[in-house]
């Protein structure tokens, strides 16, 4: 059995990992019952069974660089769990778009009223968030350095490029593919917009 | 059953032969979570919270059938192994 003062400890440990509020008290109840069962089964003291489960638990507690674009570190537990996220997230975000986009070409007016209809559900959601205290100011700039947001303007960069190269046009944002481009980002911030409001651990 | 429990019955199950790595089963449980075979329920014990995962009705079958292949598999090798 572990007292309140020990597991004061143990929380203080773990909050120094970053972990989100969920995967704390999940992980915390797994540390007070791994650490208890080695003071009765083992005979350890506290402070023996604690440095045992935290070395059990070294890999999954180290702390990593949260994705290649970003220079926030979170433990390794939870970045197996952020980037299943991060790939849901860009799945939904490509198929969306890739729908949108068969449609795109059947209507051509759609794209205008796309892009309002995107707009108003990210607008929606960042006025529920601040509202709601969901999000901080400091948060919603955080956002603009989003590994995902970063990766689309690359990728953004790249296709501008290769567009230029090989059909020499400037006017990139009237091409079929800048449009869906366009609605992929959108449908990516209003996910991960969503996803905070929810406060679902999106690195925001 | 809750994750230090899924480890020691795992533990136990297989007298000691078995031994999870305690952080690689949570994202396996949250993966299984958002793929709807599991779900999860919050309860108070001794003042903290404690997640309890349960199999859905999509895991129950999920699990008819993975056992079945177990099955199949394991009796296939000892045929080969008998041969």
């Amino acid at each position: 059995m572990t007292n309140d003062i020990q597991e004061r400890e143990i929380t203080r440990y773990l909050i120094s990992k970053k972990l989100n509020q969920a995967l704390l008290s999940e992980i915390k109840d797994h540390f007070i019952l791994q650490i208890s069962d080695l003071i009765d089964a083992d005979k350890m003291n506290f402070q023996e069974a604690f440095l045992q489960t935290k070395l059990n638990w070294q890999h999954e507690l180290e702390m990593v660089k949260a994705d290649a674009l970003s220079f926030r570190r979170i433990a390794r537990i939870e970045k197996d769990v952020l980037q299943r996220r991060f790939r849901n997230i860009t799945f939904t975000s490509l198929l969306s778009s890739f729908l949108l986009s068969g449609l795109l070409l059947v209507v051509s007016d759609l794209f205008f009223y796309l892009q309002m209809l995107l707009l108003g559900v990210m607008t929606c959601l960042l006025a529920y968030s601040f509202i709601f205290k969901k999000m901080k100011f400091r948060d919603y700039i955080q956002l603009s350095f989003h590994p995902l947001i970063i990766r689309n303007l690359i990728l953004y960069g790249i296709l501008f490029s290769l567009v230029y190269y090989f059909f020499n046009k400037f006017n990139f944002a009237d091409l079929l593919i800048a449009k869906v481009f366009m609605i992929y980002t959108g449908i990516t911030n209003i996910q991960l917009l969503y996803y905070n409001s929810r406060k679902i651990n999106v690195l925001i | 059953m809750y994750g230090y429990q899924i480890t020691q019955r795992a533990k136990e199950l297989t007298q000691g032969e078995l031994e999870m790595t305690e952080g690689a089963l949570y994202p396996l449980l949250h993966k299984l979570e958002d793929e709807g075979i599991i779900k999860s329920e919050i309860q108070k014990i001794k003042g903290r919270d404690r997640k309890y995962y349960l199999l859905t009705e999509k895991g129950l079958q999920q699990q008819v059938v993975q056992e079945t292949e177990m099955k199949n598999y394991l009796l296939n090798l000892s045929t080969i192994f008998n041969i």
